[in-house]
C-alpha cells in the first residue's frame, strides 16, 4: 500500500494533465505581451490583421469620439500560421481580447468549434442592416455554423482582372465585357512579347463554375476535384505555361510572386493578373512602385461564354466575439459601427465594405483609386466592375480538412505547372489525398 | 594535550565544515537559479510537455478541456504515413550529404589556413562570416545567386553553352541539392575555424617524432594530424548532425517544402502538421522520432572514434 500510493498520484492523466497546464501556461505566457496585458473595463481589445494606418486607426478614432465611454486598443497580427497561432493561444491562454478579425472561414470553423467564439445569431437577428448576413439569408452572405453565426463579414472582395492598359492599347487589343477564359488565353497570347508574358496566372474555372462548396461532394464527405471544371483549369494553367502566356511557373516561385505580384504588375513584367482590389494600395504608391502606365479593370472572364458564373472573391474581414470577453455589448456596439462605417474609413486601403451604399458609389471608387486616379486608374473601369450588381460571391458551408486541401491544391498546381506531373496525375491524387485528408479530419 | 586534541579536534571538524558547507551551498543555488529557471522553463518542461503531447490528439484552439489521450495512436499512424518516410529519407539525405562534406571542405580550409599565408588571420574572419550571419540573409543572398532565369550562376552556365541551366530552389530535382550546398557553404567556415584550433594546439613533438621515423607528408597527416582531429571530428560531426537534421530556417524561406513535396525534410513536415494543421499531437511524435534518429546516430558516432584519437 505505502509503495502503491505514490504510483497512484503519479497516474497517467495526472502527468498527462501537468504537462498541459505547464504547456499552457507557457504558451500564455508567450502570447502575453505588451498589447494584450490591458484588460482594464472600458477598453475594448481588438486583435486585426491590418495595418493601423491602412484604416483601422481612423475608424477606431471616429468610434471612440462617437462613443465617449468606450476606449479601444488594436493589436496587429500578421494572418500567416505563426500570426494565427499567437492569436489562438492568447484567445485559450486567457489574453484579454474582446473582437477578433478573422481571415477566411476555415480559421472561424476552428475557433467555432473550439467554443471560443460568441454565437451572434439573435443580435443579427435584431438588426436590420444586417439582414444579409442572418443564417437564412438568400443570398447568402456570410458563414453559418450549424444553423448559428459567429460572425459579421466587415469587406466583400471580389475578384478583378487588372491590366496594363498601354501594353492593351499598344497591341489594339479591345477586352469585351463578356469574355470567357478561351478569350483571356487568347489576348494574353497576343500581349506575350519579347520579355513580356501576357498574364501573371491562368484564370480560375473550378470555382466560378461551382460555386459554393466547390472542393466537396456528398455533403462534405468526399472531394470533387474529379469535376471537368477543374480538370480544365489545371489544363488551362499547363497550356498557358507552355505558350508562355502566362508568367513561367518557376519564375512565380523564385520571385514570390504569389505574393509580391505588385512588384512584376508594376514593374512590367507581365500585363494582367487576377487580383481584388487591395492591389490599389500599391498602385496609388507610385513613389515605392514608379510606373507610368493606367490600369484598367475587367470582370473575371466567364468559364463558358453568356452563362452566369460565380466571382472566385470572398466576404472577409470576418468580425466575432470572444466568448471570454467580459464587455460583450461593448463589442457588439463595435462590431456594428465598425461593419456599419467601413465605407467611410477602410475603403483607401483597398477593402471594399460589406454594406455598399449605392448612393456614395463614386465617393467610394475616389476613396478607393485616391487623389491621382485619373493619372493611374481608367477610373470607369473600375467603378463598372467592382460596384456591379450582377457579381454573385460564393460562401461555402463546408470546412473540412480545408487547411490541407488548399496546401495540397498549392503543391500539385506547382508540380503540374512546372510539368512533373500530368493533369490526369493531377486528378488522381487531388482526389486521393484530399478524400484521405476528408476521413482523417471526419 | 595529546588526548584532548584528539577528543577536540572531530568536534571543531564536525562544526565547521558543516555550516561552511551550508552557505556555499545557498549561495551556490542562487548562482546558478537564473540559469537552472531558465533551463526548467525554456528546455526541460517543454521537452517534458512535448514527450506528454505526442500520445495525445491536443488541438491548441480546443484548449486543454478538448485533450484526448491516443496511447501510441500518433505513431502508427506515422508508421503508415508515405510522407514521413519521405521526409524522413530526405532529412538523412540532406544531413547525410551536407554534414561529412562541410566538414570534409572545413578539414581542407583549416589545413590551408593552419599553414603559413598571408593575412590568414582576416582570411579565417572572412570564411567565419556565413556562421554568424542570420539564414534569412543567406537565403535572400543565394535566393539572388540561384534565379532560375535571371540568376547569375544560371547566366554564367549559359555562357558556358548550357541551354537549360536548373531551376535550382525552383525545381523538383535540384531543390534539395540547393539547399545541400547552400547549408554546407555557411558551415564550412566554422569547421574550419574549429579546425584551425585544434591544429594549433596538436604537440608540434608528435609530427617532430614521425619525422624521425621516417613518414612521408600522407603517412604524418593519417597517424598524427587526422588521429589528433578525432575528438574535434567526433564533436563536429555530432552537433552539426544536430543542427543539420533540425534544418529549418532556410527550407521555410527558400522553398517552404516544396516545389511539391521535393524540399519537406522531418523538421519542416513537423511545422506543417503543428502550425498550419494545428496536429499538435501528431507533429509531436514526428519530433520524438526525429531525436530519437539523431540521439542513435549521435551515440554510434561517439561510440566509432572511441579510442581511435591519439589522446582523447
Amino acid at each position: 500500500m505505502v509503495i502503491s500510493a505514490p504510483a497512484a498520484r503519479l497516474s497517467r492523466r495526472r502527468v498527462l494533465g501537468g504537462a498541459f497546464a505547464i504547456a499552457a501556461g507557457a504558451t500564455a505566457l508567450a502570447a502575453c505581451d505588451s498589447h494584450g496585458s490591458s484588460g482594464s473595463a472600458g477598453v475594448l481589445n481588438v486583435w486585426g490583421g491590418v495595418p493601423e494606418d491602412s484604416g483601422p486607426g481612423d475608424m477606431i478614432a471616429a468610434f471612440e469620439k462617437a462613443n465617449p465611454g468606450i476606449k479601444v486598443k488594436y493589436t496587429r497580427y500578421v494572418n500567416d500560421p505563426t500570426g494565427n497561432l499567437k492569436l489562438d493561444t492568447a484567445l485559450q491562454g486567457g489574453v484579454p481580447i474582446d473582437v477578433i478579425f478573422n481571415y477566411g472561414p476555415p480559421k472561424v470553423s476552428k475557433r467555432v468549434a473550439a467554443g471560443l467564439l460568441v454565437d451572434l445569431s439573435e443580435k443579427i437577428a435584431a438588426e436590420s442592416s444586417f439582414a444579409k448576413f442572418a443564417a437564412g439569408a438568400t443570398p447568402r452572405a456570410n458563414y453559418v455554423f450549424d444553423g448559428k453565426v459567429y460572425t459579421v463579414p466587415a469587406a466583400r472582395s471580389p475578384q478583378l482582372v487588372m491590366a496594363n492598359a498601354d501594353l492593351l492599347d499598344k497591341a489594339g487589343i479591345e477586352i469585351p465585357a463578356d469574355w470567357d477564359v478561351e478569350d483571356y488565353h487568347r489576348i494574353a497570347k497576343q500581349l506575350t512579347v519579347g520579355s513580356v508574358n501576357g498574364s501573371l496566372g491562368s484564370p480560375a474555372i473550378g470555382v466560378p463554375t461551382l460555386g459554393p462548396d466547390a472542393n466537396y461532394t456528398k455533403g462534405g464527405q468526399g472531394s470533387n476535384f474529379a469535376a471537368a471544371a477543374w480538370r480544365k483549369q489545371v489544363e488551362l494553367g499547363v497550356e498557358m505555361q507552355n505558350d508562355r502566356s502566362a508568367v513561367p511557373h518557376k519564375t512565380v516561385l523564385a520571385q514570390k510572386l504569389q505574393t509580391f505580384a505588385q512588384n512584376a504588375f508594376l514593374g512590367g513584367q507581365f500585363a494582367m493578373l487576377s487580383t481584388q482590389a487591395f492591389l490599389v494600395r500599391y498602385i496609388s504608391d507610385t513613389k515605392q512602385y514608379p510606373h507610368s502606365f493606367k490600369v484598367r479593370a475587367y470582370p473575371v472572364p466567364a468559364p463558358v461564354k453568356g452563362k452566369a458564373y460565380w466571382n472566385p472573391g470572398a466576404y472577409g474581414d470576418l468580425m466575432s466575439i470572444s466568448a471570454k470577453s467580459s464587455q460583450k455589448d461593448a463589442a457588439w456596439t463595435f462590431l456594428k459601427y465598425w461593419v456599419t462605417n467601413a465605407g467611410a474609413y477602410m475603403i483607401k486601403g483597398g477593402r471594399l465594405p460589406s454594406l455598399p451604399d449605392p448612393a456614395k458609389k463614386a465617393d467610394a471608387i475616389s476613396q478607393l483609386l485616391g487623389p491621382d486616379m485619373t493619372k493611374l486608374y481608367d477610373v470607369d473601369s473600375f467603378g463598372a466592375v467592382l460596384f456591379d450588381p450582377a457579381i454573385k460571391i460564393p460562401v461555402d458551408t463546408i470546412f473540412t480538412a480545408s487547411t490541407e486541401i488548399a496546401d495540397l491544391q498549392t503543391k500539385l498546381n506547382d508540380q503540374a505547372y512546372l510539368g512533373s506531373i500530368s493533369v490526369d496525375q493531377w486528378v488522381q491524387r487531388m482526389t486521393a489525398q484530399s478524400d484521405a485528408a476528408i476521413r482523417k479530419a471526419s | 594535550m595529546t588526548n584532548v586534541i584528539v577528543k577536540s579536534a572531530p568536534a571543531v571538524v564536525q562544526r565547521r565544515p558543516a555550516r561552511s558547507r551550508r552557505i556555499p551551498t545557498r549561495v551556490g543555488w542562487l548562482f546558478i537559479a537564473p540559469n537552472l529557471l531558465g533551463f526548467l522553463a525554456f528546455t526541460l518542461i517543454p521537452l517534458v510537455a512535448g514527450l506528454a503531447i505526442a500520445f495525445t490528439d491536443w488541438n491548441v484552439v480546443s484548449g486543454l478541456g478538448a485533450v484526448h489521450f491516443v496511447g501510441l495512436d500518433n505513431f502508427a499512424e506515422l508508421l503508415g504515413d508515405p510522407l514521413f518516410w519521405t521526409s524522413a529519407l530526405r532529412t538523412a539525405g540532406y544531413a547525410g550529404i551536407s554534414v561529412p562534406g562541410t566538414m570534409l571542405l572545413g578539414l581542407l580550409l583549416g589545413l590551408a589556413l593552419n599553414s603559413d599565408v598571408p593575412g590568414r588571420a582576416a582570411l579565417r574572419a572572412i570564411f567565419f562570416i556565413p556562421h554568424i550571419v542570420s539564414s534569412i540573409a543567406i537565403g535572400m543572398v543565394w535566393l539572388l545567386l540561384l534565379g532560375p532565369e535571371n540568376g547569375p550562376i544560371n547566366r554564367i552556365l549559359q555562357g558556358l553553352g548550357v541551354s537549360s541551366p536548373p531551376g535550382w530552389l525552383v525545381s523538383e530535382v535540384w531543390g534539395l541539392p540547393s539547399l545541400v550546398l547552400i547549408v554546407t557553404w555557411s558551415g564550412v567556415g566554422y569547421c574550419a575555424v574549429i579546425y584551425v584550433a585544434a591544429l594549433q594546439s596538436m604537440p608540434p613533438s608528435l609530427h617532430e617524432a614521425a619525422l624521425l621515423d621516417g613518414a612521408g607528408p600522407f603517412a604524418r597527416f593519417r597517424t598524427v594530424t587526422w588521429r589528433s582531429l578525432m575528438p574535434t571530428t567526433t564533436f563536429l560531426g555530432v552537433t552539426m548532425l544536430i543542427s543539420h537534421s533540425q534544418g529549418f530556417g532556410l527550407i521555410a524561406f527558400l522553398t517552404q517544402g516544396g516545389p511539391g513535396d521535393s524540399t519537406t525534410v522531418l523538421s519542416y513536415y513537423m511545422y506543417e502538421q503543428g502550425f498550419q494543421f494545428y496536429r499538435f499531437g501528431y507533429a509531436a511524435a514526428i519530433g520524438i522520432m526525429s531525436f530519437l534518429g539523431v540521439l542513435v546516430l549521435s551515440v554510434v558516432m561517439w561510440r566509432f572514434q572511441r579510442g581511435r584519437g591519439l589522446y582523447t
